[in-house]
């Protein structure tokens, strides 16, 4: 019954050519932008994904022109194939949840794994830079490396990231700078109504491996959302000819609640539990999402002492590098970095998985994509 | 109800779209630390709501906050208008190796600097500005605690008075300790007198006041009273974005510097 609905299911190559007739080279090009692009010609509903961008809005605007069609209005972001929400394009930009019926049907038509049909290989740069600062003989210590990562996409919503790391400074210990893998992992989101879940499985970021599972609870048209994350991790690296990495024993353990002002978007967040090294205590964080960047405050308060800092959340330019059909490759469309004063205190520390789910979502929220639509018109 | 609600929202998007499109002008000169300002003195010179600014600055050795006579000095600095009336800056002041003294120390002086605009600048009184150092500081000789008020006058065509005046608190807040052994950033907060800490630099304490003549908001001349010294320069910015300015102090050494803002809230030029 689903399948009898007039739903053209197109890979990106396909979307250059369903609209190859409407469309100039110049939007054509434009499409390569997107994958897993759907449209729903009964409910006038397009569903994409775009990986190129932080700010959604750029994809948003984007896959307008690429569709071209006025009678559309409805766009769904997916985020490894699952949709995220339902965007309708009006007088205001507004966010409706997907109905349990349009996500089953979604899903009775994606075809997975998407690799075998019209995959783009997508191939991104990402720094990572983590540095100590006041040492007398050596005032910046630090350990910077580029990683070049990739993903694949399994199943609706499951994907393995994966890539390599190439050293270029490590002051910070005695590790040899090999050539290694970057981080490596499976991740499934998951999105259903107001829940989302995002479980990370493999080795992460910042020498940690083992499983991490963050749940947000968020309507994108209301300021308040709710958070729980839990971990279970042990150390790794890699020294020369292996890998070493000892047992499954620290325990991460947070809530949080945030709020987002309009029209400022301004996120306050209160996070409180138990971070790495059995510190327990909490962070406020104080989030202006801006238009591509998002730049915060912080503050931590836990057993180990207290401490403040900043971070900030930026594309690094230029985005694309080579696109072509079936690969792709670009530098990282978040590069994000904290700055706290803690000396070696081990005060509220935590490791970085591949994505944060609260940072995803907020910039899915109608207050942050309306002002920019808003300004857009 | 549904028509209130309707109503509300217009409202909201009009509000909206006053608060992005509207601002009063902004003047691209910085001082030391990197506020609105002039050489040495900031201004009430108010920011856009998103404006990010970074930059750099030399200071000469004869008129180095750590130590006079001891070795010149670099500040690196980033700031942003995070809220509508409020900036955070944060500065890295360094000091820079002459032959006669080398420096030995870490990364140099980190610092944060908070600005508050008390009042927005209207036709009949002038802009209020607050700014304050973070009491967080342990250790710190680029300490800026200060009220400051600006006016800006049409006194011709394409020309623009700026007119400042300020005044240097003689006492401020930081912690005491040693960044190794105090890790509560809420505890051991103590007053101090600027005039009999560590660095007597006398930097902004006591009144202060300055003048900024500009054409078309793209290049002008200043002159300041720093709270020590008589200081004058002059500031071109380029492309809206790019500023170089130089001041002679005390008609004695020459500072410069270089800054490049942006505003974070525009929308991206794909969107456009």
């Amino acid at each position: 019954m689903i399948k009898s609905r007039l739903l053209i299911l197109v890979g990106c190559l396909g979307a250059g050519q369903l609209l190859a007739q409407t469309v100039s080279p110049k939007d054509q090009k434009l499409s390569r932008n997107f994958e897993n692009v759907w449209i729903d010609s009964l409910t006038k509903t397009v569903y994409y994904e775009q990986r190129l961008y932080r700010n959604p809005f750029i994809g948003l605007h984007e896959m307008r022109k690429v569709v071209k069609d006025s009678s559309i209005r409805d766009f769904v972001p997916l985020m490894q194939g699952l949709p995220i929400a339902k965007y309708r394009l009006g007088p205001t930009l507004e966010v409706l949840p997907l109905s349990e019926q349009e996500r089953l049907s979604h899903r009775a038509l994606s075809v997975f794994p998407y690799q075998r049909r019209d995959y783009k290989f997508d191939f991104w740069i990402q720094p990572v830079f983590a540095a100590r600062f006041g040492n007398f003989l050596k005032p910046v210590r630090s350990n910077a490396s580029i990683l070049l990562q990739s993903q694949v996409y399994l199943l609706p919503g499951l994907t393995l990231y994966w890539g390599v790391l190439f050293p270029i400074t490590n002051e910070l210990d005695n590790r040899p700078q090999i050539i290694r893998p970057a981080p490596v992992f499976l991740n499934k989101f998951y999105a259903k109504k107001d829940h989302f879940v995002s479980a990370s499985l493999g080795f992460f970021h910042n020498d940690k491996y083992g499983l991490n599972v963050q749940y947000r609870r968020v309507d994108f048209n209301k300021p308040w959302s709710y958070g729980l994350e839990i971990g279970v991790t042990g150390n790794y690296y890699y020294p020369r000819g292996g890998i070493y990495y000892d047992q499954l024993y620290e325990l991460l353990l947070l809530a949080d609640v945030a709020y987002c002002f309009r029209p400022l978007d301004l996120t306050l967040k209160l996070t409180g539990g138990q971070f790495l090294w059995n510190d327990k205590g909490v962070r406020f964080d104080f989030i202006r999402q801006f238009a591509n960047v998002e730049i915060g405050l912080f503050a931590y308060l836990t057993q180990n002492g207290s401490t403040a800092g900043f971070n900030f959340a930026v594309p690094i330019p230029p985005g694309k590098i080579l696109q072509g059909k079936k690969v792709r490759l670009r530098t990282t469309e978040e590069f994000r970095w904290e700055y706290m004063y803690a000396g070696t205190f081990k005060i509220g520390e935590r490791y970085q998985v591949g994505y944060q789910l609260d940072q995803r979502l907020r910039q899915y929220h109608q207050f942050y994509l309306q002002r920019q639509y808003q300004q857009s018109k | 109800m549904q028509l209130a609600r309707r109503n509300h929202h217009h409202t909201f998007l009009l509000l909206f779209g006053i608060m992005v499109w509207w601002y009063l002008p902004t003047s691209a000169q910085v001082n030391l630390s990197g506020k609105s300002g002039l050489m040495y003195t900031p201004s009430a010179v108010m920011t856009d709501d998103g404006f990010f600014r970074i930059g750099y600055n030399y200071n000469p050795i004869r008129y180095g906050l750590r130590g006079r006579n001891e070795n010149p000095e670099r500040i690196l600095f980033a700031n942003v208008t995070i809220l509508p009336r409020l900036e955070v800056g944060v500065t890295l002041l360094q000091m820079i190796d002459t032959p006669t003294s080398d420096v030995s120390e870490g990364i140099g002086d980190r610092g944060m600097d908070l600005r508050y605009q008390v009042l927005k600048e209207t036709e009949k009184r002038p802009g209020l500005a607050v700014i304050m150092t973070v009491p967080f500081t342990i250790d710190g000789a680029m300490l800026t605690h200060v009220v400051v008020a600006t006016k800006h006058f049409e006194i011709a065509r394409d020309w623009k008075l700026e007119v400042s005046a300020g005044y240097g608190s003689p006492y401020f807040v930081y912690r005491q300790g040693s960044t190794t052994t105090n890790y509560s950033f809420l505890s051991n907060f103590v007053w101090q007198k600027k005039s009999t800490w560590r660095y007597r630099n006398h930097y902004l304490e006591g009144p202060f006041g300055g003048l900024s003549l500009s054409f078309r908001q793209k290049a002008g001349f200043m002159a300041e009273y720093d709270s020590q010294h008589l200081n004058v320069g002059a500031y071109a910015t380029f492309f809206k974005k790019w500023t170089v300015q130089a001041g002679w102090l005390n008609g004695d050494q020459f500072m410069f510097g270089t800054s490049f803002g942006v505003n974070l809230l525009k929308l991206p030029r794909k969107v456009k």
